[in-house]
């Protein structure tokens, strides 16, 4: 996984968002065990106690389970990883209709560009 | 602590020392067995010219190391970049003090042990008789023995903690340590060769058998001997009170005054 | 307790004060950074910790207590410059870190040792100037220590041994231990960092979190740093 970090924005959110990415695409399976905390800070090159912090909002989010002998592990509930990756898709639609409508496209012109993209997807 | 200090020590030093040391104990060897051989050619006593030359260097050079090293190891180990290792060792600053300082004197020690051996290796063909010595009770000479012992070891010891003095009051200064270190040297001899003098003339005066020595009336050689005997004990005494003053300059300096860069 | 703590520190070399009344606490399981250009006092201060200066007015406290023999054995400090003696083989180092501290984790030294390819009969004379760096780092960083105070860690190493070095400040943390690190070579270090102190020639300007001054900022510590320093 490449830990991408901005330096102009606070770390732990992005943690966050990366750990989330990460859980939502499969990387950190369903009711998988994480790695420590340690180690994940190690391989991002972070402060372990910004890493730490950033597990313990995805707990608060039900991401993340914490279990006394078996560590943290990601979460068992597909319809709770599913909502986020709604959550994360709908916001990258955002992102593409604002970019879209900076550039000076309306929403059919915008339309129209993202379905033949998608039909050259479906080719390649 | 303490030991572990002198460990590392005598690890750092013998690697200079014992070298100096057999050299010339092989020279010291080489010098008699090349006495005993036959002289009869001129290339063997150039030879036993040039090995006896080269031993009475060696015996220099022993002495010279020892004295030397102490002042070279302690500037090096604690004023150099290796002072940030040293001074933040768990360790406190007597400690520091006392390690260096006990191994000077061992290896002065050693070296005079050296110096006699090589010494008697070359020599031990021939006698020595020092006059007037048969006439002393062996009790006496033991306890000459034991004041002169006595007398060389806390000088020994006074000398390195005044050089330890001179070099810890220099490297607290900014610019000019060495000259600094120097001159509290110079302010150090002056200050204790007047002491020395004065004490020198204070025995003299207070003598009840200063007359009779200084204008030879009949003294018998084991008055004199007494006297010496006496004398060397106080000056060990002053020594010794010196020795204290400059360890509680050196241990001033090195733990409030320090100055590594 | 505070595992570092100053009040009203303050260290004069000339009439200028290298550090002025400073007051700072770093709490254990933080890693600091000390940022300031050269000559701000952040080796000063570092020097104050270890006791190799003594303050002219107010203390320093080292989990409470003065600088002195106790609290040297509980931190490790990395100097700026490489402070063992030439002739010392590797394997001496190791022996003589094992000597006098007890927190010295031999096993772990090796393991780094031997990852650096540092071969534990190479003498310090032998080594290039980076590797003697790495083996002082591998030794300060393999004590079990509660403060560790490094003067520019990664200051004249290649990116590689950058990436290293901060590796290993990261995993082999401890929360109950601290970690000060001094250094103008922000950008490398932010990520690491919990809080940044902005030391300007003696004074404070600025102590606060990294997320904090990114969220407050929008920028990264290196770039208000440069505002902060800004050589007008």
């Amino acid at each position: 996984m490449r830990w991408n970090i901005r330096s102009d924005a606070p770390v732990y959110s992005q943690l966050v968002e990366h750990i989330k990415l990460a859980i939502v695409s499969g990387e950190f399976p369903l009711g998988s065990r994480l790695p420590s905390v340690r180690e994940l800070a190690a391989e991002a090159g972070v402060n372990p106690n910004t890493m730490q912090r950033a597990f313990a909002e995805l707990e608060r989010e039900g991401l993340v389970l914490t279990q006394r002998t078996a560590g943290r592990t990601v979460t068992e509930d597909a319809s709770r990883i599913e909502a986020v990756k709604r959550r994360l898709a709908s916001a990258a639609i955002q992102t593409f209709w604002v970019s879209m409508r900076l550039l000076g496209f309306d929403q059919s012109e915008a339309l129209q560009m993202l379905s033949a993209s998608g039909k050259k997807e479906k080719e390649d | 602590m303490f030991l572990k200090l002198m460990k590392q020590d005598f690890r750092a030093t013998a690697r200079i020392m014992l070298p100096v040391y057999a050299a010339a104990i092989v020279l010291a060897v080489f010098t008699r067995v090349l006495d005993l051989l036959p002289q009869d050619n001129s290339f063997m006593s150039v030879l036993a010219a040039l090995v006896g030359l080269l031993f009475s260097l060696a015996m220099s050079a022993t002495v010279a190391m020892s004295f030397v090293l102490m002042i070279w190891r302690f500037h090096k180990n604690y004023m150099t970049d290796e002072g940030y290792l040293m001074f933040t060792l768990p360790v406190s600053t007597a400690e520091l003090i006392f390690s260096k300082l006990l191994v000077a004197i061992a290896w002065f020690a050693c070296s005079a042990l050296v110096v006699s051996a090589a010494t008697l290796i070359v020599g031990s063909g021939g006698s020595i008789q020092i006059v007037g010595f048969d006439q002393i009770p062996p009790e006496q000479l033991k306890g000459a023995a034991a004041a002169v012992v006595a007398a060389s070891l806390v000088a020994g010891v006074t000398l390195c903690l005044m050089l330890y003095a001179c070099m810890a009051i220099g490297q607290s200064f900014r610019r000019r340590k060495t000259l600094m270190a120097v001159v509290f040297f110079f302010v150090f001899y002056i200050v204790s060769q007047i002491i020395g003098v004065s004490f020198i003339a204070q025995i003299i005066q207070n003598s009840p058998s200063a007359d009779a020595i200084l204008f030879g009336d009949a003294a018998s050689m084991g008055m004199m001997f007494q006297f010496i005997i006496g004398a060397l004990w106080r000056f060990t005494g002053i020594s010794a009170v010196s020795a204290v003053v400059y360890y509680a300059i050196t241990h001033w300096m090195l733990s409030r005054k320090l100055n590594l860069q | 307790m505070a595992i570092l703590e100053c009040r009203q520190l303050t260290k004069r070399y000339s009439s200028q004060p290298a550090l002025d009344h400073i007051d700072l606490a770093v709490q254990p399981g933080g890693i600091v950074g000390l940022l300031g250009p050269n000559g701000s006092g952040k080796t000063t201060l570092l020097k104050l910790a270890n006791g190799l200066l003594q303050p002219d007015s107010g203390e320093i406290l080292i989990d409470g207590k003065k600088p002195s023999k106790e609290t040297k054995s509980i931190v490790s400090y990395l100097p700026e410059r490489t402070y063992f003696a030439d002739w010392m083989r590797a394997d001496q180092l190791l022996d003589l870190f094992q000597d006098f501290y007890a927190d010295f984790d031999r096993q772990r030294a090796e393991e780094m040792l031997q990852h650096m390819n540092i071969q534990p009969k190479m003498r310090i004379k032998e080594m290039s100037k980076g590797m003697r760096e790495k083996v002082q780092l591998i030794l300060v960083m393999s004590r079990r220590a509660k403060l560790y105070l490094l003067d520019e860690p990664i200051g004249g190493v290649d990116p590689a041994t950058r990436d290293y070095i901060l590796h290993t400040i990261i995993s082999n943390y401890d929360p109950e231990a601290a970690v000060i690190i001094s250094t103008h070579l922000i950008s490398d270090v932010e990520n690491v960092l919990d809080d940044v102190v902005f030391l300007n020639y003696g004074h404070i300007a600025l102590h606060k979190s990294v997320d904090e001054l990114r969220a407050e900022e929008g920028k990264s510590v290196d770039a208000v740093f440069r505002e902060v320093f800004r050589c007008s």
